[in-house]
């Protein structure tokens, strides 16, 4: 040892790896006991952090997209019952002309066999006075032939064949 | 007593560490009972680190976790890149933690003045049991090799160790040197590339000189501290020393930054091929 820097700062090799020793202990210690759990758990935080906001974006855009489509859905919803509303209104008035059409149809032809049944009935009824009137006349006729009958009894029939052919006039 | 005796029993603070216990050949220097506990201290610290790690921080982890990631935001504007950063990190800030460790241990009240008196070729010395790990150069000197070793092994995985060679020894430019003038009639390869050549030799001094000023700059600082505040106490024990107390609290942390910056400066240097280094 006979380097004076040597000898001036005891430079001892044995000293310089115990010291290195030293620092050893210190990286190995800090290295598994301290940066590398924390930089670890600081990794896994920020993930789970930009997982949270990636999945709040997610659910931000979801929740956009449903309500987008719930709109939709109503709207379709609307135009569909509007659609439904205007061919229900089609169909109505469709529906109530067709009926109306049939109603005058009908009633008119109820009429015309309302008119033909009268029509009918006062030819009937025409001929069923006719018929009675010349019977009467037959009648009177031979009674006054036969001599039963005074002025005053003609005249009585003769009122009565006529107030019965005025009533069945009125049937 | 004579002055010399003055001077090495009171104020006088041996350049060396001084010997405390003798194991055989191995003899234990209060520099390395303080190096064993600050060792200590980053035990019981990384323990306590790891103890109270959770997912949801809470106090100690706040600040913990706010110098990490500080530091490596320091680091990765000299690196330029977070993955790099954390390639050097394992050296660098347990580096940065044991010398500020060291040098704030050396400031406490009993490191330097709780000792015993020895007597050594007929003078009274006064040996303390403590004294700042970095105020002996075993510590520093041993510590800037280690650092220098590990830069030059971080070039030769990085750059390959051809490349890495070169840098030092540039046997690629003499070698070239036939090539250019035959193939390419380049003539001035024959002055500029053994120029060239002994720049490059000259790189191999700068990694001495890195050592040495390394372990020069730290060593000497710590030193010098320990010194002022041994002279100011000496001077007028109350109030006095305490300025610089603060002082030194602040140079040991400059200190510590320093050398742990200039290794990560290095470290990336030696990273970077040789021309992109420049």
């Amino acid at each position: 040892m006979n380097n004076p820097i040597v000898e001036t700062f005891h430079l001892d090799w044995r000293l310089m790896l115990a010291q290195l020793i030293n620092f050893g202990i210190v990286v190995l210690v800090l290295w598994f006991f301290a940066l590398k759990p924390l930089s670890k758990k600081m990794q896994e935080r920020a993930r789970m952090i930009e997982k949270g906001l990636a999945d709040a974006k997610e659910s931000a855009e979801r929740l956009a997209e449903a309500e987008k489509e719930r709109k939709e859905i109503i709207q379709e919803a609307r135009r569909q019952a509007q659609k439904i509303l205007v061919e229900m209104d089609q169909n109505a008035n469709q529906e109530r002309g067709q009926i109306l059409a049939k109603a005058e149809i009908e009633a008119e032809r109820l009429s015309e066999e309302g008119k033909k049944q009268i029509e009918t009935e006062k030819k009937q009824t025409i001929q069923q006075i006719k018929k009675e009137v010349a019977d009467l006349v037959a009648l009177a006729t031979q009674k006054v032939l036969s001599g039963e009958v005074t002025e005053k009894i003609d005249a009585e029939v003769i009122q009565k064949a006529l107030q019965e052919a005025e009533r069945e006039l009125k049937k | 007593m004579g002055e010399a005796n003055i001077q090495q029993t009171h104020q006088g603070m041996s350049i060396a560490a001084e010997p405390i216990y003798q194991i055989k050949d191995f003899t234990i220097v209060n520099s390395l009972l303080t190096a064993w506990l600050a060792v200590l201290v980053i035990v019981v610290l990384a323990i306590s680190i790891r103890s109270k790690i959770a997912l949801v921080p809470q106090g100690f982890q706040n600040l913990m976790e706010a110098v990490l990631e500080g530091a490596l935001n320091f680091a990765d504007s000299i690196t330029g890149s977070r993955e790099k950063t954390l390639k050097f990190a394992p050296i660098v800030l347990p580096l940065f933690l044991f010398i500020l460790i060291n040098n704030w241990l050396g400031i406490l009240p009993g490191v330097g003045s709780i000792g015993f008196w020895s007597q050594e070729d007929g003078v009274t010395l006064f040996v303390p049991f403590f004294r700042s790990g970095m105020a002996d150069l075993n510590m520093t000197l041993a510590l800037a090799i280690m650092v220098v070793v590990a830069t030059h092994i971080v070039g030769i995985v990085w750059t390959g160790a051809w490349k890495h060679i070169n840098r030092f020894i540039p046997i690629n430019l003499i070698l070239e040197i036939p090539r250019k003038i035959f193939k390419e009639r380049d003539f001035t390869v024959l002055f500029v590339n053994p120029i060239k050549f002994f720049v490059g030799l000259v790189e191999v001094v700068g990694e001495l000189a890195k050592t040495a000023s390394l372990s020069l700059r730290l060593f000497g600082n710590v030193l010098a501290g320990e010194i002022l505040l041994g002279v100011m106490a000496s001077i007028f024990a109350y109030f006095t020393p305490i300025p610089f107390l603060f002082l030194e609290l602040f140079v040991g942390l400059i200190q510590a930054l320093i050398f742990s910056i200039l290794t990560l400066v290095f470290l990336n240097m030696m990273s970077h091929g040789h021309e992109e280094a420049h």
